[in-house]
């Protein structure tokens, strides 16, 4: 389940949010926005103006932080601007069996970048898992685009990385393909 | 890790190629350690069958467990140390199609990940 952060309107936070999260829906004096993910906001803000925004800030199915320090060249040290760290609630426990050559190297790593063991292994693992996945995505979307273009202008079309390529396809139509988030993969045929 | 085996440059070659190092050769046989886990086969290898079986039953590891299914020799370290690893529900399920789609199992493909991925940053 994605975590629902509802803030106060207010265009500095709204600006630095759009390309970090989803927006879902707005009220009169709140913007909902939706992720799955950590998320940092660096915000353009004093910090006394930050800690009153920071308040503000409700966040279902996850957490907020507002964290004083920051980690450069190997040490914390006080961080020079504000940044608000959301990050979604972990409720599952997922149990690795490692050798002690394979813990100390982790570890050594993890240390090395100032994060726990655990914190570290999945940093690791989920930046490449969720690559995948959106390929996967992108592929499938791509693919289904294909067929449809395929569909409308006759021939086969060939996929090429970003981009379909058919030599049939009449100059009016235009193909797009809209990615980005990876939990948004869109495409459409456009004449 | 610690392997022991008779001389086989092929053998050396991969083990060399994820950063085990020679400790010992005495002529005859060759020691090496390291860390990581392998998977090698009778091509890979470039040997006939007996010879490839002859290989996997002189091979000692110590530190581990080696295994051999047909033609493929399976050496893994053993495993005592538990980590415990907080997902969310979405982290969790990713996962899990990602372990689904590889034909792996969950612990199995986390442990994989995340071994690469330090592997690579250390440019091991």
């Amino acid at each position: 389940m994605p975590y629902i952060v509802k803030i106060p309107k207010d265009p500095r936070l709204e600006e630095a949010l759009q390309y970090r999260l989803q927006k879902i829906g707005e009220g009169d004096d709140f913007s909902l926005y939706e992720g799955v993910d950590v998320v940092v906001i660096p915000l353009n803000i004093g910090w006394s103006e930050a800690f009153k925004l920071f308040r503000k800030i409700k966040v279902d199915g996850g957490f907020k932080r507002l964290p004083r320090m920051e980690y450069v060249d190997g040490r914390d040290v006080p961080a020079e601007r504000p940044a608000i760290v959301i990050c979604p609630k972990r409720d599952r426990i997922l149990t690795v069996r490692l050798s002690d050559d394979e813990y100390e190297l982790l570890k050594e790593d993890a240390y090395s970048e100032n994060y726990t063991v655990s914190a570290w292994a999945r940093e690791l693992v989920m930046r490449p898992v969720w690559e995948y996945l959106q390929q996967e995505k992108f592929k499938e979307a791509m693919k289904k685009a294909a067929e449809d273009i395929e569909a409308v202008c006759g021939g086969c079309v060939y996929l090429d990385g970003m981009s379909c390529k058919n030599p049939n396809i009449p100059k009016q139509y235009k193909f797009e393909v809209q990615t980005g988030r990876r939990d948004k993969c869109e495409y459409k045929v456009v004449g | 890790m610690r392997i022991v085996f008779p001389k086989n440059p092929n053998l050396e070659r991969i083990l060399e190629g994820i950063s085990y190092t020679k400790v010992a050769d005495d002529g005859d046989k060759v020691a090496y350690v390291g860390i990581f886990g392998f998977k090698v086969d009778v091509e890979m290898l470039g040997m006939k069958k007996q010879e490839f079986h002859r290989l996997a039953k002189a091979l000692v590891v110590e530190g581990g467990r080696k295994t051999v299914v047909g033609g493929v020799l399976i050496v893994e370290p053993k495993r005592q140390r538990i980590l415990s690893v907080r997902l969310s529900e979405d982290e969790f399920m990713a996962l899990r199609k990602v372990a689904e789609a590889e034909g792996r199992g969950l612990e199995d493909l986390f442990r994989a990940f995340a071994i690469e991925a330090v592997a690579k940053r250390r440019g091991m």
